[in-house]
């Protein structure tokens, strides 16, 4: 049911991946203008956004005593190229670049490159904040990143695929959120750690002057900042075949429902950027490790037994 | 924009202004009447056809860059601190006596290279930095030690505080706290109670409005440091309407919202027990200190007319104003450095206070 896309949808997707991390924009920055008394009509909003990025288009980039340089453009390109490769394998109703076999552990390979990506525009400018927020970003993957596998694992167990097209199909009679929201959930909690947003947005942080995006100016911010909402709509959009059964459901065409299923997990997780404050890695250390993982770890035996008994 | 008078802080407001990306127009405002007339000057300064961004190679000895909100960092205190948040606003560093005829155009600081002028190297690297020196750690391990400098300007921090620090990694292992020259001049916050001591006829509630805006604009730099925004939008938003004369049937709705919301939030208490603990408790007790005093003196914003004096703001139980230095020095050794910001924002200093500011740098 899920059908490889025609050569074209390489450009089409990153258009798509485009508009839901812009829509996610825009409807973060609407909350936040409501919350502070701001002009918060659309229109007002959507035209502070645009003002910022034409700001950013025209301002200088800049570059600091003694950096380097390479691995600091890597790092910042490397964000948006990650957060649009992994969509590769994410489907949109019945389209899709290409239904890897292996395409769940694509998606997670795409995700830790964002590791290797933040790291390396934190060190990049030769700088302390950035530093910090580079390695916070190390930090942070090493507490979400096996509540996030064990997720993906419990996902495959139950389809007996690391398909996606095949998970999607897998979910015919039952999404899959139903019988494993820890999993669900897990997975959500790292779509905002790798996406370096919210509750878990402390390598760009506060407290360190925005962290990596400390030294970055001009192009290179936009570019930067635009990964992080490209990461956060890629996460949401592959929650949807994982958990929500992709373009499963009745009356609207398989696309619709991948779009509105999206369209809500992006809403939920903006939501929660505007409803708790950041979490230090200190103090989620132990939850993460203690609380999360073996949560996740029965969530997959769960799993197993299900497939097992069936 | 440049919002008051500058005193001793020109030269940190000069180099974070250096370090702004092009384009970019600057405007000095020491009157609140001629805001809006220098924000439409900037304005119309950008708009200009004409407007030529300044070359980025016109700084004597900047190899390169232009800045754009500069980061922090600097290495053992020649340089300063410069940073600055993602909103361009503001920070920068203090006294920087750079020998490198750059004015900053880079930081230098990192754990692996030191300044030129720190005590430990004298290898020269070709950005004419040094190898940071190593000591031990609190683990006992050799780690390299970097010379930072927050403030005096930084984003959400208290102007004119500089905080000399030495960290290993992302913890502070010692810390010297100064001001910048030109602080103590009297605060805003405390100007009710001053007019009352000089016999002019204040009212209880105008002291309370006072004191309810000055709670609200410290918890709204605290929530913005916690990672906050939109609670710390909130908190600024009433602050200002506060001060601007908000009535207070209107603000007390508003004010219940945000302190169920702030309160009430499992995750910020949970981010911020045990964090800084002093004599006047923690950060968490500090900030729920805070919204229990915007709640009084919102509650006594209609106080009555009383002429002469009348009993100074509600005393703020905290650090004794002539130990906050010395006690943000104390809480923050040891701490990682977005602790440190907590704690700092916690007892936000207010630095146009004379006892506050008592010692400069």
């Amino acid at each position: 049911m899920v059908e490889p896309a025609p050569w074209w949808a390489v450009l089409v997707v990153p258009a798509v991946l485009g508009a839901f991390a812009t829509g996610a924009v825009l409807g973060s920055r609407l909350l936040a203008a409501r919350a502070s008394g701001a002009p918060s009509r659309p229109r007002a909003v959507l035209a502070g956004m645009c003002a910022e990025v034409a700001g950013l288009l025209v301002s200088r980039r800049r570059t600091t005593l003694a950096p380097d340089l390479v691995l600091w453009r890597l790092g910042v390109v490397g964000v948006p190229v990650a957060a649009i490769l992994a969509v590769a394998v994410v489907p949109l109703g019945h389209w899709v670049v290409d239904d890897l076999r292996v395409g769940v552990v694509w998606f997670n390979a795409m995700e830790i490159l964002t590791w290797a990506a933040v790291w390396a525009a934190g060190w990049g400018p030769n700088s302390a904040f950035s530093l910090v927020g580079g390695y916070r970003m190390v930090a942070q993957g090493l507490n979400y990143e096996l509540p996030h596998m064990f997720a993906l694992i419990g996902v495959a167990t139950a389809a007996g695929s690391l398909q996606v097209g095949t998970i999607v199909a897998q979910q015919r009679h039952l999404w899959f959120v139903v019988w494993m929201p820890v999993g669900f959930a897990a997975f959500l909690l790292s779509v905002l750690g790798f996406s370096f947003i919210g509750p878990f947005d402390q390598p760009a942080g506060a407290d360190l002057a925005g962290g990596v995006l400390a030294e970055v100016a001009g192009v290179d911010r936009l570019v930067l900042a635009a990964g992080r909402w490209l990461l956060l709509a890629a996460g949401a959009a592959m929650a949807v075949p994982l958990f929500l059964g992709g373009g499963l459901g009745p009356g609207l065409p398989a696309w619709a429902w991948s779009v509105l299923k999206t369209v809500g997990v992006l809403g939920a997780l903006v939501a929660t950027r505007h409803l708790v404050p950041t979490v230090r890695l200190e103090r989620w250390a132990p939850l993460a490790w203690l609380v999360l993982l073996p949560l996740t770890i029965v969530q997959d035996l769960v799993a197993a037994v299900v497939v097992l008994l069936r | 924009m440049v919002c008051g008078t500058v005193g001793d802080l020109d030269e940190a407001v000069t180099e974070v202004w250096g370090e702004m990306p092009d384009p970019k127009a600057r405007g000095d405002v020491a009157d609140p009447t001629a805001a809006r007339g220098t924000l439409d000057g900037a304005r119309a300064q950008l708009a200009e056809p004409g407007h030529v961004p300044a070359s980025p190679h016109q700084r004597a000895g900047a190899p390169e860059a232009s800045g754009a909100d500069r980061g922090m960092v600097h290495q053992d205190g020649n340089h300063d601190t410069a940073h600055h948040g993602g909103d361009h606003m503001g920070h920068y560093g203090g006294d920087h006596t750079g020998d490198q005829g750059d004015d900053h155009t880079g930081h230098h600081g990192m754990s692996d290279h030191g300044d030129d002028m720190a005590g430990g190297g004298g290898m020269e690297m070709p950005a004419g930095l040094a190898m940071a020196e190593r000591t031990e750690d609190r683990d006992g391990l050799k780690l390299d030690r970097l010379h930072l400098t927050l403030g005096p300007l930084l984003s959400e921090w208290p102007t004119g505080l500089v905080l000399r620090v030495d960290v290993q990694g992302d913890v502070i292992q010692q810390a010297r706290a100064e001001t910048v020259g030109g602080t103590g001049g009297g605060s805003f916050w405390d100007e009710p109670s001053e007019w009352a001591w000089r016999g002019e006829p204040v009212t209880s509630g105008e002291v309370a409005r006072r004191t309810a805006g000055h709670r609200l604009d410290s918890l709204g730099r605290l929530l913005e440091v916690a990672g906050w925004p939109a609670a710390a939008g909130s908190a600024r938003w009433l602050r200002d309407d506060l001060l601007g004369g908000l009535p207070a049937a209107l603000a007390a709705p508003r004010l219940g919202r945000l302190v169920r919301h702030v309160g009430r939030s499992r995750v910020l208490s949970q981010m911020t027990a045990g964090l800084g603990q002093g004599s006047d408790g923690d950060v968490r007790a500090r900030y729920r200190r805070w919204l229990d005093d915007a709640v009084r003196a919102v509650a006594s914003l209609d106080g009555p007319d009383s002429s002469g004096a009348v009993p100074a703001t509600l005393a703020p139980p905290g650090v004794p104003p002539g130990a906050v230095l010395e006690t943000i020095e104390q809480l923050v050794v040891g701490t990682e450095l977005g602790v440190a910001r907590l704690v700092v924002a916690s007892i936000d200093p207010d630095l146009d206070d004379p006892r506050v500011a008592a010692r400069h740098g």
